[in-house]
């Protein structure tokens, strides 16, 4: 009966079209599938120690670093109070040149952010921090859906670092003052396509001063971290990592 | 003899290192990183640093990059081919640790084959060295092969030898040809030159100067007449008598201007003919266009990619390529010398790169130029402006920014821009009109902050005049002037003093000092240049013959060259007068290295905005 159906040439052509374009259909949906929201990229300002932690993750060794021109990338074990997990991390350059040309490359696959900061040179580098900070806030890929962000206060082993509260306080003064500025522009676009959105429509309460909590599309937490060798301090790192 | 070796991944991960002396390496690394890869310099091949001089090796296939360092003085010849060497022994001997990313493998075991390269590289460069250093021999000498009789010299020959061997030593072949003539000219006839007329004119008694008739004088010039009716008044802008009403005859400040310049700056878009293609690529025609983002181009042919063999590129498909690139950057009104250096940066770092049978090379340089032009434009550093200036309005200072450039390319109307949208964003402004030379600046100035304060006048602003001008008329020392508008503004609370200069060619030195002289005596918060963007290849002489005087001149030059004052920021000027030729913005980025703050694209007050490098580079390669 089936030959019959088939002596027709017509159905026969038809029908091998039909399973390939399925084939690719099936094909294309597992590749993208595979590429979608996986990630944790590790991002912050230059010299915060991105390459050093994701070194410390994947290899468990530590080792010199210099500043990174392109990105690192790769799946680190990461085990913690008996729970293990295979994450994938992406690290981003720090270096203004670059990080925003990574940055636009890897965001359509994270599904969370590492933020790091130097907490010994947070004073005299607030600015830059802030900023780069409040371009991740702002972006409108990422404010599409809700992200976990961490900020990790590295560093910790330098004793003129400063704690996660006084970095935590003084980032939503700067982001704050931040706002302030932008916050009469109108939306812009640049022809990267990556548009900024008005901060006001990312807060949940326009009317109070910025605070991490106010924010619709970062559930934020903060943690402190240090990975020299005499005085690791991993755990709240890995932890946040096993969570989500 | 190596002060520092050391092998790291462009990602960051410092594999192998070898350290002569007990300094730490890494700032020294992150230097050399930061001044030349980062900035696509990697062309020149030796970077000097103080006293150390670095030479290095990009390796893109592994993605690696080896760097030797050792003491100037040394000057050491063989290090080129020892890079070379310890390239290809370090990639034949881990080559499937790197590919697979295994960065944390114990390279150690490479001690051994460094020290071995090292030695033979030492002792073939002394070798070398012994070689040359032995005299020649008489029978290797040129005189041995000459007959006696060649060797007389008669006039004509002495001189034409001297000539011969006073050009030949200092210039170059086809200057000789240009030279030679004239100056065998002079010897030939041997005239003496007889002290120029100038200096005859001294010994001439005075009373022989010009017995011009009094009458004459007494008469004076006859103003011509080009329209019979002129209001002199009109034209007068000395007096105060100017008042708003001029506002609704000016083109310059419209009303409709109030309010589109409040918060940051807009970024600039470049209109471009969308037709034409940079190159004919007429294989493509059928296929999709290549998308400009090479992280997109997964799908079906991403995965193949993998499973087909690839190719490599070698330097004989990039040049032709390259070639093409050159001239299209250069009809662009991009410098020639800054086309050629980005396009050999580029070549550089494709060489040795991998790609697959599916795309082209042509897209994958046009790939990588793309990306190379933005990295140049990219800031390396912050640029905002208004934060800074909430910052030294809290330590109860004013935020100084001298505007400097050459004569005429709009740095008077690009200050009042400036000031426009500093007082839309609720700064008060204070004018110094520093150009005490050219006529009518000051007034000029008069005239803008009219307009300004008309625009915002104090009833808006809570009774404070956001606009003030502190000038000392013409003649007199512009760096005092500068230094007395900066105190007045600490005195009077205002948030941002605008240092107008006069136009200045690179080349007068005077000029030059005396601008040096502003800068470091004020001490100002931002220094930019303004250039035009209609200037094509001068733009690259006017920027560093200014970066090098301000350097020369600087009083701390030789204690602390770090604390040297140079060019901070450019601003880009005559934008719409360009259309899509927008090179100048490359050429003046890559000489100094600094970012471009400012975009001028008109001459109303709200045609201000920032630089956009995507869209710009976008046009560049259209």
């Amino acid at each position: 009966m089936l030959e019959r159906i088939f002596e027709e040439k017509s159905v026969l052509g038809v029908s091998v079209a039909i399973l390939v374009v399925v084939f690719t259909l099936l094909f294309w949906l597992l590749k993208r599938s595979k590429s979608i929201k996986k990630c944790i990229l590790l991002v912050g300002a230059s010299n915060s120690g991105k390459t050093r932690i994701f070194c410390q993750l994947l290899y468990k060794k530590n080792l010199f670093s210099q500043i990174s021109i392109v990105s690192n990338q790769g799946e680190a074990l990461i085990e913690e109070n008996g729970k293990k997990k295979l994450v994938s991390l992406v690290d981003i350059p720090g270096q203004d040149k670059v990080r925003r040309k990574f940055f636009s490359l890897h965001k359509k696959t994270a599904k969370g952010l590492v933020f790091l900061i130097d907490s010994s040179t947070f004073q005299k580098e607030i600015k830059d921090v802030a900023q780069f900070l409040f371009e991740i806030l702002t972006d409108d890929q990422l404010a599409k859906s809700k992200m976990n962000l961490l900020i990790a206060c590295n560093k910790q082993d330098i004793d003129l670092s400063k704690g996660q509260a006084f970095i935590k306080s003084n980032l939503e003064k700067e982001i704050e003052l931040l706002r302030k500025i932008s916050g009469s522009a109108l939306q812009s676009t640049g022809s990267s396509g990556e548009s900024k959105i008005n901060f006001e429509s990312l807060l949940k309460n326009n009317k109070k001063q910025f605070e991490f909590s106010n924010l619709k599309y970062f559930n934020v937490d903060f943690c402190e971290t240090s990975c020299s060798q005499e005085d690791e301090k991993l755990f709240d790192l890995k932890n946040w990592l096993l969570i989500n | 003899m190596l002060d520092l070796f050391t092998i790291f991944s462009k990602s960051g991960i410092v594999l192998w290192y070898f350290q002569g002396t007990s300094d730490l390496f890494t700032n020294t690394v992150n230097e050399l990183i930061k001044n030349v890869i980062l900035q696509e310099r990697a062309v020149q091949s030796v970077w000097n640093n103080n006293s150390l001089s670095l030479q290095y090796r990009l390796d893109n296939e592994f993605e690696l990059v080896f760097v030797v360092a050792y003491q100037n003085i040394l000057k050491l010849t063989y290090i080129d081919k020892f890079l070379t060497e310890i390239q290809l022994r370090f990639r034949d001997k881990y080559k499937q640790a790197i590919q697979n990313c295994q960065f944390a493998n114990d390279f150690g075991d490479f001690k051994q084959d460094f020290d071995e390269i090292l030695e033979s590289c030492e002792r073939e460069a002394e070798q070398l060295a012994q070689v040359q250093r032995k005299p020649r021999k008489y029978e290797e000498s040129e005189k041995s092969s000459k007959t006696v009789a060649s060797m007389i010299e008669t006039k004509t020959t002495f001189i034409g030898n001297l000539i011969q061997s006073a050009t030949g030593a200092e210039k170059k072949s086809e200057e000789v040809e240009n030279l030679s003539p004239n100056l065998s000219d002079n010897f030939e006839d041997k005239k003496i030159i007889s002290p120029g007329p100038r200096q005859m004119r001294r010994f001439e008694p005075k009373s022989k100067k010009n017995p011009a008739s009094p009458q004459a004088k007494a008469k004076g010039k006859e103003p011509k007449k080009w329209v019979e009716s002129i209001d002199m008044n009109s034209l007068d802008y000395s007096e105060q008598n100017k008042s708003s009403e001029d506002l609704v005859n000016s083109q310059y400040a419209s009303k409709k201007d109030i309010g589109t310049l409040a918060g940051s700056l807009k970024p600039i878009e470049v209109d471009y003919d969308d037709q034409e293609d940079l190159i004919d690529e007429k294989k493509n025609k059928s296929k999709p266009v290549s998308k400009q983002n090479g992280a997109k181009q997964s799908g079906l042919f991403g995965s193949l990619k993998n499973m087909i063999g690839g190719k490599v590129m070698t330097k004989e498909t990039i040049e032709p390529i390259m070639e093409k690139m050159h001239d299209h950057l250069v009809a662009k009104n991009v410098a020639a010398e800054i086309s050629r250096k980005i396009c050999e940066n580029v070549a550089q770092n494709l060489e040795g790169k991998h790609f697959s049978s599916f795309q082209f090379a042509t897209s994958i340089i046009k790939q990588a130029l793309h990306e190379s032009m933005v990295q140049i434009l990219t800031p390396k550093r912050r640029v905002d402006i208004l934060r800074d200036v909430f910052e030294t309005q809290k330590q109860k200072r004013p935020y100084v920014i001298v505007f400097c450039g050459v004569n005429g390319v709009g740095k008077s109307t690009n200050l009042a821009k400036i000031t426009f949208w500093l007082i839309e964003n609720n700064f008060k402004i204070l004018i110094a009109a520093c150009d005490t030379f050219r006529s009518g600046a000051v007034e000029q100035l008069k005239t803008h902050m009219r307009h300004l304060n008309a625009l915002h006048p104090p009833e808006n602003h809570a009774g404070n005049t956001m606009v003030e001008l502190f000038e000392q008329g013409y003649g007199k020392d512009p760096a005092a002037i500068a230094h007395d508008a900066i105190s007045y503004a600490k005195d009077m609370n205002r948030d941002v003093v605008l240092v107008d200069t006069a136009g200045r060619m690179q080349d007068n030195e005077p000029l030059m000092k005396a601008l040096a002289k502003l800068i470091n005596v004020n001490n100002p918060d931002l220094v930019l240049f303004v250039g035009e963007a209609l200037v094509g290849n001068e733009a690259v002489d006017q920027v560093t013959k200014f970066n090098q005087a301000l350097i020369d001149n600087s009083p701390v030059k030789t204690t602390n060259p770090d604390l040297v004052r140079t060019i901070d920021g450019i601003v880009l000027t005559k934008f719409d007068t360009i259309d899509d030729k927008v090179g100048a913005a490359i050429s003046m980025t890559y000489t100094t290295g600094q970012p471009i703050v400012f975009v001028g694209t008109g001459q109303t007050y709200a045609d201000l905005k920032s630089l956009n490098a995507e869209s710009v580079v976008k046009s560049l390669l259209k």
